[in-house]
């Protein structure tokens, strides 16, 4: 029996709640699509910062959820389900930025160039040039700290939340996001 | 906002410029309707991919059965089976051969009893004492001898004087030549 109803759109869905809808087949697609609907919008936003290009992002995206399905119930639940869909996410979106650079044979000194031939072909970005310089000095950090700069720039993730996704130390990622940011301020300063 | 106030202070002292470029634009739009048409397009990808919708066994996975079709507890079991099974053939006791089980093949009593009976004039005296006790009690009666009188049957010491001189009145002189 496939559940034909539309995702339950509602702010107050918990993962909880979600997890239930999955845990019967009767309810599954619902809460797959319930799913979707609540974590879209913010995992497109985190692997579009890593990514940079939208057509890019949409299909890192559209694999992410592939993986997600494929593997929500092998989900034990320990961890929090948005660490676990963020887990997901980042490796997509860092496996898809090697496998671009591998293709492309640079070193990682040409990514800044490499990140900027996407934003300047991406239709879907019109930042001015201090903010192709912003993604270019972003795009130069090693890819861990690169993840951790952004959670906390753009997405203002507390540290706390941040350790379950990396599996990192607080004190760990203080220190990238420290070193993360002295780089791109030197960047500017060049 | 308290996390953002954080942020802010943070960035502060770090970098004045990433400080002041919150305040701005950062340039990336998504296509107008992106997120409405997103589901349909995962959907689409799924069914082009044919991937299967997962089973709802990997939900029932937890429980015992499963646990048990898993391949390594499977091999577990197996091992385990084998190792008892030959542990258990190893040192269960073996029957002890028999005095009268000749290649697998079972002998009564009374088949081995009625083999000696007939063949008794075969044996020796040494063979015939080396029996277990309970085969070597055979009635060695003349009595018993096949072709015998049928009264002869009954040991003499059985016999008052009078059966005796009825059975020897019955008895022809051969019969009774033979007997002696």
């Amino acid at each position: 029996l496939i559940d034909l109803q539309p995702a339950v759109l509602n702010k107050n869905n918990t993962d909880d709640q979600i997890l239930e809808l999955l845990r019967s087949e009767q309810t599954f697609e619902r809460g797959f699509r319930t799913l979707m609907a609540q974590y879209r919008e913010r995992l497109y936003w985190h692997i579009r910062r890593i990514v940079l290009n939208h057509d890019d992002t949409d299909d890192v995206l559209q694999n992410t959820f592939i993986k997600i399905y494929r593997g929500i119930l092998q989900f034990e639940g320990k961890s929090k389900l948005y660490t676990w869909l963020y887990r997901i996410a980042t490796n997509e979106a860092i496996t898809f930025l090697q496998s671009k650079t591998r293709n492309a044979a640079v070193s990682l000194d040409d990514t800044g160039n490499m990140a900027h031939a996407r934003l300047h072909a991406d239709h879907w970005f019109d930042g001015d040039a201090v903010q192709v310089r912003l993604q270019q000095a972003i795009a130069q950090l090693p890819d861990k700290q690169r993840v951790v700069f952004n959670l906390r720039y753009y997405e203002e993730m507390p540290y706390e939340e941040m350790s379950a996704i990396l599996d990192t130390s607080v004190g760990a990622l203080k220190a990238s996001f420290h070193h993360a940011a002295k780089k791109i301020e030197a960047a500017f300063k060049d | 906002m308290k996390g953002l106030d954080n942020l802010n202070d943070e960035l502060e002292g770090l970098s004045p410029t990433l400080r002041g470029l919150r305040e701005q634009a950062d340039g990336f739009n998504v296509p107008a309707g992106y997120f409405d048409h997103f589901e349909a397009s995962v959907y689409q990808r799924i069914q082009e991919k044919g991937i299967e919708r997962p089973g709802m066994q990997a939900i029932r996975g937890k429980g015992l059965r499963a646990t048990l079709m898993k391949p390594r507890a499977m091999m577990a079991i197996a091992a385990t089976l084998t190792l008892v099974l030959s542990a258990w053939w190893f040192f269960s006791p073996q029957p002890a051969a028999s005095a009268v089980s000749v290649a697998g093949v079972e002998i009564s009593d009374d088949e081995l009893e009625g083999y000696l009976l007939e063949n008794i004039h075969d044996f020796d005296a040494d063979q015939l004492a080396a029996l277990p006790e309970d085969v070597a009690q055979v009635d060695e009666t003349p009595a018993a001898i096949p072709g015998q009188h049928p009264k002869a049957k009954t040991a003499p010491d059985d016999l008052s004087p009078e059966d005796i001189e009825e059975m020897l009145k019955d008895m022809s002189d051969d019969e009774l030549e033979q007997l002696l």
